[in-house]
């Protein structure tokens, strides 16, 4: 359970919080530019709020009236950013285990665990490449791949399917819902991500509100 | 398919051929009087290989200072914003624009033995600067500090905090990711800047002599040797120009990936 409420102000612009996320896939929806990204760097900790709090799983990770601030590395979230940001000195495979090494685990048993997740987006293959050698679609199975790979109770997506091709599509989506995260918030544009029935977050107008779905 | 022959102004044609002769000339003449067949023999004698020894130690500790003391600053001011990193950029600066004599003479009224900390430094630890290799060695890192950091500064800023937020969104912490992303992704902008400054510590003269002298075989280093030699013995202080010359474009050769290609 996440709950932010209160606002940060940028420049002229004030986007206000309102939101409790339960458990589960939420969708983040809203035109551009209104703050959708703005909405996952609060919650991951790469923005501060300027007023009111943020509650993950009962931690408030943000709060600036008693001056409380969790800095984002020691957050349980993990994160697909839209512009892949994978670490270019690393191969795909190390960039996937670089989590589970930052977390003590030895470089052989990471990398281990970090095939499956290769593997489930479709890009075992290539693993031993270098990020500059791959092409856009396969940076972004990478970081989606790293971001599954980072154990965390939120799971953050920036237009995760942005550069994927039409014909995998599908097959990552499913797998991102299978994710093991237990809440998942997710950044679209695309009606077909965003079913009928999902819960949605809205961000238009400077308010971040549910739109309920069903 | 080619781009179409753009014809060059003489008004820039002209100014840009005299710049490319002032910085030709100095180096047709220096190899036209070179003493080609006793070249190896004057660079063996026991003055020029003791001035090679005391050039090559100076100037290899004073890079290794700056990447010591340069790249955490460099981080320092890539990374943060404000009036006093502004201040402290023009302080890192200073000693690029500023005459090496005058960096000497400051270093000394600073750290010599009646200096402000230099008093302090030989009554607490019994360390004496001026005049010793030591001195020579904090002169070079002085006038080579602000390649290196303005090299390293520059590459950190190009990569912005974009490689810091993902390695934090993956659970390192910021030591973490100064260890195994930032340092690990920037390492060809790290050896540059460790080239420059020491090709900068190498060349280094106004500072060394003022701040260190020239003692035969402690702070008599080649450009100093070369200064020295010029008056009694100009073939010596050619071939030691010529052996610099040859340093410099060695360093430049293996920078060209980086600046000679763009």
């Amino acid at each position: 359970m996440i709950s932010l409420h209160g606002h940060v102000l940028r420049g002229a612009l004030r986007l206000d919080f309102d939101l409790d996320i339960e458990p589960g896939v939420s969708f983040v929806v809203g035109p551009n530019g209104a703050g959708k990204t703005t909405l996952l760097r609060v919650l991951a900790g790469l923005e501060a709020l300027d007023d009111g709090e943020l509650v993950i799983d009962g931690e408030t990770v943000d709060r600036p009236a008693d001056g409380r601030f969790v800095a984002a590395h020691r957050r349980p979230v993990a994160m697909a950013f839209q512009d892949h940001r994978l670490f270019p000195h690393l191969t795909v495979l190390d960039n996937v285990a670089f989590p589970a090494r930052r977390r003590g685990t030895a470089r052989h048993d990471a990398r281990a665990a970090a095939r499956p997740h290769l593997e489930s987006v479709g890009i075992g293959d290539i693993a031993r490449r270098r990020p500059r050698e791959l092409s856009v679609g396969q940076q972004q199975r990478a970081a989606i791949a790293r971001a599954l790979a980072t154990p965390a109770a939120l799971l953050l997506l920036d237009e995760p399917l942005a550069a994927i091709d039409d014909a995998s599509r599908t097959l990552i989506r499913s797998r991102l819902h299978a994710a093991t995260h237990p809440t998942i918030v997710w950044v679209s544009h695309d009606p077909t991500d965003v079913g009928a029935d999902s819960r949605r977050i809205s961000v238009d107008g400077g308010f971040v509100r549910q739109t309920l779905g069903s | 398919m080619s781009a179409p022959p753009r014809p060059t102004p003489p008004a820039i044609a002209v100014p840009a051929a005299l710049a490319v002769a002032l910085l030709a000339l100095p180096v047709v003449g220096l190899l036209q009087r070179a003493p080609w067949s006793t070249l190896l023999e004057r660079l063996t004698s026991t003055e020029i290989l003791d001035a090679i020894r005391v050039s090559v130690t100076v100037s290899v500790v004073a890079a290794l200072l700056c990447l010591a003391l340069g790249l955490p600053l460099a981080w320092i001011l890539a990374r943060h914003e404000g009036r006093s990193i502004a201040v402290l950029r023009i302080l890192v600066l200073l000693p690029m624009v500023l005459p090496p004599v005058v960096g000497g003479t400051a270093l000394l009224f600073a750290l010599g033995r009646r200096g402000l900390f230099g008093e302090w430094l030989n009554r607490w630890f019994g360390v004496t600067l001026p005049f010793t290799t030591a001195g020579a060695v904090v002169a070079a890192t002085f006038v080579a500090l602000p390649f290196f950091v303005t090299t390293v500064e520059s590459a950190l800023r190009d990569e912005g905090p974009a490689l810091d937020e993902a390695a934090a969104l993956a659970g390192a912490s910021p030591w973490q990711t100064f260890v195994h992303v930032t340092l690990p992704a920037l390492r060809g902008s790290i050896a540059a800047g460790v080239a420059l400054s020491w090709a900068r510590a190498l060349g280094e003269f106004g500072a060394t002599i003022t701040f260190a002298g020239s003692l035969g075989g402690r702070t008599r280093t080649l450009p100093v040797e070369a200064f020295l030699a010029l008056e009694q013995d100009p073939e010596t202080a050619i071939a030691v120009s010529v052996l610099l010359l040859a340093i410099s474009l060695s360093v430049l050769a293996v920078l060209r990936g980086r600046w000679l290609d763009r």
